[in-house]
C-alpha cells in the first residue's frame, strides 16, 4: 500500500470514530468544548505517532507472547512523556483536559493500530499509520466538539456565536448529548458516503 | 525453559528502556512544574487583589482546627498600608479544587481565582471561569453566598446549570474566607 494511501486510509476510510468506532470513551468525554477535543487529538496524534514507531522497530524483537504487556509499557511511556511535558510547558491545557491525558493508555485506538498495523509493517508505514488514524481521530473530535459547543454553550473555541438566536442546549454538553450528535453524525456520514448497506 | 528466560529478558530490556526515557523525562521536567505551580499562585495572588504591591504571611496555626479549608492567609500591603487579605483554600467538587480569594480592605470580595481544579472539561470547568467567579466582585461579605438556580439577588450566586456540584464548590470556598475574615476583624478589634 502507498503511503499517502495509508495516511488517507486513517483520514477517510477508516476512520478511527466513524468507522472503526474505537475510543469512544476519550471521545464523548472530551468533546464538551472545540479547545479540549483539539487538546485530546494532538495528545493521541504524539502518542500513536510514538508507540507506532517504536513497535514496528521492535516488531522483531519483542516476542509474541507477551507482547501485551510490552505494548502496554510502550504506550503508557508515551502517555506519561506527554502528561509531565504538558503540565511543564502548558499548564492551561493540561488543567483543562485532567484525567483524559493518563487515560489515553487505554485508548484502544492506540493499542489496536499496534496490533493490527505497527506490528506487521515497516516503519515508514506504520509513522504513516499513525499520523492518519490521529489526523482522522483529532478531525472527528474537532467536528463533533464543534456541533456540541455550539449547540450546548452557543460558542465555538470559546467565541460566542450564537448572537442570541438560540437558547444553548445544556443536554448537548452532557452525556446523553454526546450520543445523540455522535449516532446522527454517524448516520449522516454513512447517507452521504454511500456506506449503508442494503 | 530457555525460552521463558530469553522472552523474560526481553520484556525486561523494554521495561529498562522504559523507566530510563521517564526518568530523564522527570529530570528534565519536574523543576519547570514546581515552577509552574508557584509562579501560578504568585499570580492568582494579585490577581485577587490588584491592590496590594505586597503579601505578607499570616500565621494561621491557632485557626487550622476551625477552619481546615483555609491553608494559606496573606495580608495585601501597599504603600505601608493594609489592601486586605487573599485566602488560599482548598475546595471539593468532583475532585480537589484549589482556590484564591481575596477581600479588599472595605470587607468586599475583589476576586476569586481557581488555580487547580479536576472538573468535567466544558461543564464544571465552566464553573471556575471567569465568567462564573466574577459574579462574586464587589460583593459585600457580611453574611455568606447561598447558591441559586434562577436569577440572583444581592448575596447569591447563580449556579452553571448542569454543574451543580462544581458551582457549590467555589461558592463553599468563597464562603471558607468570608467565615475567616470575620474571625480576623474580630481579633483584630480585641487586639487593638
Amino acid at each position: 500500500m502507498k503511503l499517502s494511501k495509508v495516511f488517507s486510509n486513517g483520514v477517510l476510510n477508516e476512520n478511527p470514530t466513524f468507522r472503526l468506532v474505537l475510543g469512544m470513551c476519550p471521545t464523548l468525554a472530551v468533546t464538551t468544548s472545540v479547545a479540549s477535543g483539539i487538546g485530546m487529538g494532538v495528545a493521541t496524534i504524539f502518542v500513536l505517532f510514538g508507540s507506532n514507531l517504536v513497535t514496528s522497530l521492535l516488531r522483531n524483537f519483542i516476542p509474541s507472547k507477551v507482547r501485551i504487556p510490552a505494548y502496554i509499557v510502550i504506550v503508557a511511556t508515551f502517555v506519561t512523556i506527554v502528561g509531565m511535558v504538558m503540565q511543564a510547558f502548558v499548564p492551561e491545557i493540561y488543567q483543562t483536559l485532567g484525567i483524559f491525558i493518563p487515560l489515553i493508555v487505554v485508548n484502544c485506538i492506540v493499542l489496536a493500530r499496534i496490533e493490527i498495523f505497527a506490528s506487521k509493517n515497516s516503519v515508514a508505514a506504520s509513522v504513516m499509520d499513525a499520523l492518519g488514524m490521529g489526523a482522522g481521530f483529532t478531525l472527528a473530535l474537532l467536528l463533533l466538539a464543534s456541533v456540541r459547543e455550539i449547540l450546548g454553550s452557543g460558542s465555538w473555541l470559546g467565541f460566542n456565536v450564537s448572537v442570541a438566536l438560540f437558547e444553548p442546549a445544556i443536554i448537548m454538553l452532557l452525556p446523553p448529548g454526546a450520543f445523540i450528535a455522535l449516532g446522527l453524525m454517524m448516520a449522516l456520514l454513512n447517507k452521504f458516503t454511500g456506506r449503508v448497506e442494503e | 525453559m530457555g525460552d521463558i528466560v530469553k522472552t523474560g529478558l526481553r520484556l525486561f530490556m523494554i521495561t529498562a528502556v522504559a523507566a530510563f526515557a521517564l526518568g530523564l523525562t522527570n529530570a528534565a521536567t519536574a523543576s519547570r512544574i514546581e515552577e509552574q505551580a508557584i509562579i501560578a499562585r504568585i499570580e492568582a495572588k494579585s490577581q485577587v487583589l490588584p491592590q496590594a504591591l505586597d503579601f505578607q504571611k499570616l500565621d494561621i496555626k491557632e485557626y487550622n482546627d476551625l477552619h481546615p479549608m483555609v491553608l494559606e492567609v496573606h495580608e495585601g500591603i501597599a504603600n505601608g498600608q493594609s489592601e486586605g487579605y487573599t485566602f488560599r483554600v482548598l475546595s471539593r467538587g468532583f475532585a480537589q479544587m484549589e482556590l484564591y480569594v481575596g477581600i479588599d480592605a472595605s470587607g468586599r470580595i475583589s476576586g476569586v481565582n481557581v488555580v487547580y481544579q479536576r472538573e468535567t472539561p466544558g461543564l464544571g470547568t465552566r464553573a471556575t471561569a471567569t465568567a462564573y467567579t466574577g459574579q462574586f466582585e464587589g460583593k459585600q461579605t457580611q453574611s455568606i453566598f447561598d447558591l441559586v438556580k434562577a436569577k440572583p439577588a444581592v448575596n447569591e450566586i447563580q449556579a452553571i446549570s448542569g454543574a451543580t456540584i462544581s458551582s457549590a464548590a467555589v461558592v463553599n470556598a468563597v464562603n471558607a474566607a468570608i467565615e475567616f475574615y470575620a474571625l480576623l476583624i474580630k481579633e483584630g478589634e480585641h487586639n487593638r
